[in-house]
């Protein structure tokens, strides 16, 4: 039988169901306006992808190929294979905190509602009063060792959609290692995004794919399965870049979180604009959250865009904690034709 | 009918993944608001939240993995803490949360 992985698990539309039962008592605003959901952006705010954003030493390669978009129409895109590791690290983690002494800087990221949180000791040993539910006991309450799966085994079992009760009450980690035998190197991916973004009628759903890929040459995954996860009592740690290993994906973001402990910084632009740091799949930039001054734009569009005079049109990434980088996509993204078949080449 | 099972309804497609994920749903568990604050909405409907920060999000109900989250596309609207429970609690007495991450620039 063929195991199911939390990231597949993200395509079967299982996160339909997180909202459902919650103990929390904060506030939901219940509103039914509908918003437009039209993309009206003029030709001239539409900007050809500059493949020279991306760190070369993420690549393995870029090539132009023949591909066809959602509305069907023949294109071209870029067919871009990254390495799976962030070429502005030299190494990932931590994630997981040893034992419940462990401050933020000897332990990753964890986020709930919007709020990412220091994945500390404190924060392990308090995840009963956290949740509200006093299952929650992820270390030896005698020697204060927190519960990592520090095997290959047991991270691939605490990282299926169905946990064995033994894997209850992990933190969970996976080693790059596992899936690589080369040092800096993690999971080959390729990606196809249109030379130049093809403006859609209404915003596509992202659904369960990928949202773009970093000019680190790492993948911006979609929304993760919080609620699967926290459902075995497990906490599938970030590091401070708010990413993680699993075995199909590789190393992964689920946020961005640029300049925070051990995930590198990124400039902004000239202008106090906030930095680039990815392209979704449509072929539209992806910015940083917040300006020099701190600011985050107010005109932002259902997908987070908007456009400005100096970029055009452009995404702005969510905030770390909250589980997504953009909304939608207001282009069109592609797919391979026959004869350019996708390429995934695990621990190459 | 309530919400949650109108949501069912409309998710019929969705039983098979139930039915081997019995417990995903109902467990009360954290991470919950941006999903229950589309819960009775459509696809590209208005929405908004309040974290255990007393912080609003707004923004739209988008489609992700089936379900429809509420992704904010407006500023937050950082408000007082307002403690009732669980995490509220957690939050008032650590350190350690950001909404809007940190630094930036070189």
């Amino acid at each position: 039988m063929k195991t199911e992985y939390i990231i597949p698990l993200l395509f079967s539309g299982t996160l339909a169901l997180a909202g459902c039962g919650s103990s929390d008592d904060s506030e939901v605003v219940d509103t039914t306006d509908d918003s437009d959901s039209s993309v009206d952006i003029e030709d001239d705010d539409v900007a050809d992808v500059d493949t020279s954003y991306f760190d070369l030493a993420s690549l393995d390669s870029i090539e132009v190929v023949e591909c066809t978009l959602t509305n069907n129409e023949s294109s071209t895109c870029y067919q871009i294979t990254v390495k799976g590791f962030p070429a502005d690290r030299s190494e990932i983690g931590p994630f997981c905190p040893e034992v419940i002494t462990a401050t933020a800087e000897d332990a990753g990221k964890w986020f709930d509602d919007g709020v990412l949180y220091d994945l500390t000791g404190e924060f392990i040993a308090n995840l009963d009063e956290f949740y509200n539910d006093n299952n929650w006991l992820l270390y030896d309450e005698e020697s204060g060792e927190v519960n990592i799966t520090d095997t290959q085994t047991s991270c691939e079992a605490a990282a299926v959609v169905d946990v064995a009760e033994e894997y209850h009450n992990y933190c969970v980690q996976c080693d790059l290692d596992y899936y690589s035998d080369v040092e800096g190197e993690g999971i080959y991916s390729t990606y196809l995004i249109p030379t130049t973004p093809v403006v859609r009628d209404s915003a596509g759903d992202i659904d369960g794919e990928n949202v773009g890929v970093a000019f680190n040459g790492v993948n911006l995954a979609a929304a993760a399965p919080a609620e699967v996860i926290l459902s075995a009592y497990t906490i599938a740690a970030f590091d401070d870049c708010v990413g993680h290993v699993n075995p199909v994906a590789g190393y992964h973001y689920h946020g961005a979180n640029h300049g925070d402990g051990d995930c590198p910084a990124i400039a902004f632009e000239s202008d106090g604009h906030g930095g680039a740091f990815a392209y979704a799949m449509d072929g539209f930039v992806i910015y940083s959250m917040l300006d020099e001054e701190g600011n985050e734009a107010s005109d932002l569009d259902e997908c987070r865009g908007h456009t400005d005079d100096v970029r055009g049109y452009h995404y702005h990434s969510a905030g770390p904690g909250e589980n997504a980088f953009i909304g939608c996509f207001t282009g069109e993204t592609a797919s391979a034709d026959d004869d350019n078949e996708m390429d995934e080449r695990p621990g190459r | 009918m309530n919400r949650w099972h109108s949501n069912v309804c409309y998710l019929a497609g969705l039983i098979l993944v139930l039915s081997v994920l019995p417990v995903a749903a109902h467990e009360g568990h954290g991470d919950e608001l941006p999903w229950e604050a589309c819960q009775a909405l459509e696809k590209s409907a208005q929405c908004a939240y309040t974290n255990s920060h007393g912080d609003v999000y707004r923004g739209t109900c988008r489609v992700f993995s089936g379900g429809l989250m509420c992704v904010r596309n407006q500023p937050i609207i950082h408000g007082e803490v307002q403690q009732t429970d669980s995490h509220k609690d957690y939050d008032a007495l650590h350190q350690g949360a950001s909404e809007s991450g940190t630094g930036e620039g070189l």
